[in-house]
């Protein structure tokens, strides 16, 4: 399946080591990829090791590039979704066929309920309440949050923790790939409550009006996500996969000050709660992180993902000051890499592994979801320059 | 005039729109009100913004204390009397349905007295080219958060070359995964790093157009 097994340390120990600190026998990597570049991979680059997803692969992928990508009908931009939403998400399951040593997975997958078709695209609910548009864009876009008031702030009522198929999911992942790192999502304090069951805008004017009632809510909302990772990691994950984006481009999203009494506190006791039950805890944050740095070393997280250069950051400084007590997903830039030819993207990987191996702390990983616009030979160039990675050829 | 400002420099939208009323009664005009205190406002706000000591929270509070000053200004105003600073046309582009940048840009714009025709978010480019030959806007601003749908800026600007409209009017770009660079590529006027960059490039198309 890959290069993984004959290498002295097995996948999950190669990660568990990167977070750790500790040498590992090669740098460990991470993939993670949208739904429809799935399908373009497995149909035009790799098979996947699974036959008969190579062949819904391949119709799907051909549909939406015969259809013009973004502008090929609603059908053909929501069916590699639907398909990923249920099929334990395979295009990450996939990453592990191109070499990946972690392969992140939802534990509420399958779980919309109140399909409704509607002209070219389905409206669904979600476990959380969220309404969302499958078929808009390339994600389940929110299109109408449940909260909307104080009232619904004070009472919302989050969804049961309990149902025991909600983590099927990790149960067969273990069961599949029972050497690798399995990573769990969870949601922190600040971005599924503001992009999703609030919305951003009401959301962001609350944090300012009436803080004491978004605490409220924020705190009944991350005992249930450490409920939800407790019984992720009970059925086979061995990462906590917080989601939380906090910044922009060069700037946070909310002030300092406002994210260490609103977030910080919280994130803390999700953190915590991850390390009691013996998982390590990766933090998914967008945008510019360098102000948070020392918050999130102070905080205990193990590895930060996805440290976008674009937005901002700056890798050798913060591997630098960091680089001994935070562990970092990066280095595959997705965002910029679009833009660059292949040798200059081979040479950008390059350049992230050399700074990364200064210290034990780096895992090799997409800067975000790898998506369908990268162009093949950028495609190709990625994979064979982490192959060689992998293989030792720039040790 | 310099507390009404202040208040909504603060975000302090119901005290704002009280005084706006009394102001009116004791008779301010619009314009005066408009120029001398809400407009002002936003350009300390935009810079407060800009200099990293407002975040979106404190941007979003004080531009709905604008916005709902001037809807109390047009309520109590002869329709046409409150002039506009220019014309604007903002959406999010195809297949991208998230808006906190788009309205962002429009509170911005609205706070330096433009009209804002908002088209939503999953904005095709004939929308796009129906509303400019529409409205006729000084701009159009596009924003997109995502890496996939960004590529779909450069179909709208196709769409207004080909429908022979853009002479008349400037295009303006930003979003999460734009740069300046992507921008020129696809023909934009401008790229925006943020909604008050935007607001006074929308500003400067108008001053010189004048």
């Amino acid at each position: 399946m890959s290069a993984n097994k004959s290498s002295g340390m097995t996948p999950k120990e190669r990660i568990h080591a990167a977070a750790k600190g500790l040498p590992a026998d090669r740098v460990p990597v991470f993939y993670w990829i949208e739904a429809h570049t799935g399908c373009k991979l497995m149909a035009e680059y790799m098979p996947s090791s699974h036959w008969n997803r190579n062949l819904l692969a391949k119709f799907f992928w051909g549909k939406f590039k015969s259809g013009g990508g973004m502008q090929a009908g609603e059908i053909w931009r929501f069916l590699p979704l639907l398909w990923d939403i249920h099929s334990y998400n395979f295009a990450n399951a996939y990453g592990i066929d191109l070499g990946a040593d972690m392969v992140l997975a939802s534990y509420a997958t399958p779980s919309y309920s109140k399909w409704k078709y509607k002209q070219g695209h389905i409206d669904v609910v979600d476990i959380y309440g969220v309404g969302r548009k499958i078929g808009g864009g390339l994600y389940p876009d929110m299109i109408d949050p449940p909260i909307k008031n104080l009232a619904d702030l004070k009472n919302f009522p989050l969804p049961d923790p309990t149902r025991d198929s909600l983590y099927d999911i990790f149960r067969q992942y273990r069961k599949q790939y029972p050497n690798y790192s399995i990573a769990a999502e969870a949601w922190g304090p600040h971005d599924w409550t503001s992009n999703q069951m609030i919305g951003m805008e009401r959301y962001m004017t609350w944090l300012v009006e009436y803080p004491d009632e978004l605490k409220a809510f924020m705190d009944r909302f991350i005992d249930h996500e450490i409920e939800i990772a407790r019984r992720s990691v009970n059925a086979g994950a061995d990462v906590v996969f917080i989601y939380d984006d906090y910044g922009y481009n060069n700037r946070p999203l909310i002030s300092m000050k406002m994210w260490k009494e609103f977030m910080y506190p919280r994130l803390k006791k999700q953190v915590d709660a991850a390390h009691e039950d013996g998982a390590l805890v990766c933090l998914h944050s967008c945008g510019y992180q360098m102000p948070f740095l020392e918050h999130y070393v102070e905080i205990g997280i193990d590895m930060l993902q996805s440290f976008q250069p674009a937005a901002g950051n700056d890798f050798k400084l913060a591997v630098d000051k960091y680089g001994d007590r935070l562990t970092f997903i990066t280095g595959i830039d997705i965002q910029r890499g679009e833009a660059m030819t292949p040798a200059e993207f081979r040479d950008d990987i390059l350049d992230f592994y050399r700074t990364g191996r200064t210290k034990n702390r780096h895992i090799l990983g997409t800067t975000h979801e790898l998506q369908y616009t990268m162009p093949d030979d950028n495609v190709r160039i990625l994979f064979e320059t982490v192959r060689d990675i992998q293989a030792g050829k720039y040790n | 005039m310099d507390e009404l400002k202040q208040l909504v420099i603060d975000g302090k939208a119901d005290k704002a729109v009280a005084l706006v009323v009394k102001l009116m009664d004791e008779g301010k005009m619009p314009d005066a009100i408009m120029g001398q205190a809400l407009i002002p406002a936003m350009d300390v706000v935009g810079k407060l913004f800009q200099d990293g000591e407002y975040f979106l929270p404190e941007l979003l509070v004080a531009a709905r204390a604008m916005q709902k000053s001037v809807e109390v200004i047009k309520q109590r105003s002869p329709a046409g009397s409150v002039a506009k600073s220019g014309k604007a046309v903002v959406g999010t582009v195809k297949g991208d349905l998230h808006d906190i940048g788009k309205n962002l840009l429009a509170m911005a714009l609205e706070g330096a007295g433009f009209e804002v025709v908002d088209l939503g978010s999953d904005v095709a480019a004939e929308q796009f080219v129906g509303a400019v030959k529409e409205h006729k806007p000084d701009v159009v601003g596009m924003s997109a958060l995502l890496s996939t749908t960004m590529y779909m800026m450069k179909d709208v600007i196709e769409a207004i070359d080909k429908a022979g409209l853009h002479s008349g009017v400037k295009i303006m770009v930003g979003g999460a995964p734009l740069s300046g660079d992507y921008a020129k590529k696809i023909g934009a006027d401008f790229y925006g790093p943020d909604c008050v960059a935007g607001r006074d490039y929308a500003r400067s198309v108008v001053a010189h157009k004048n």
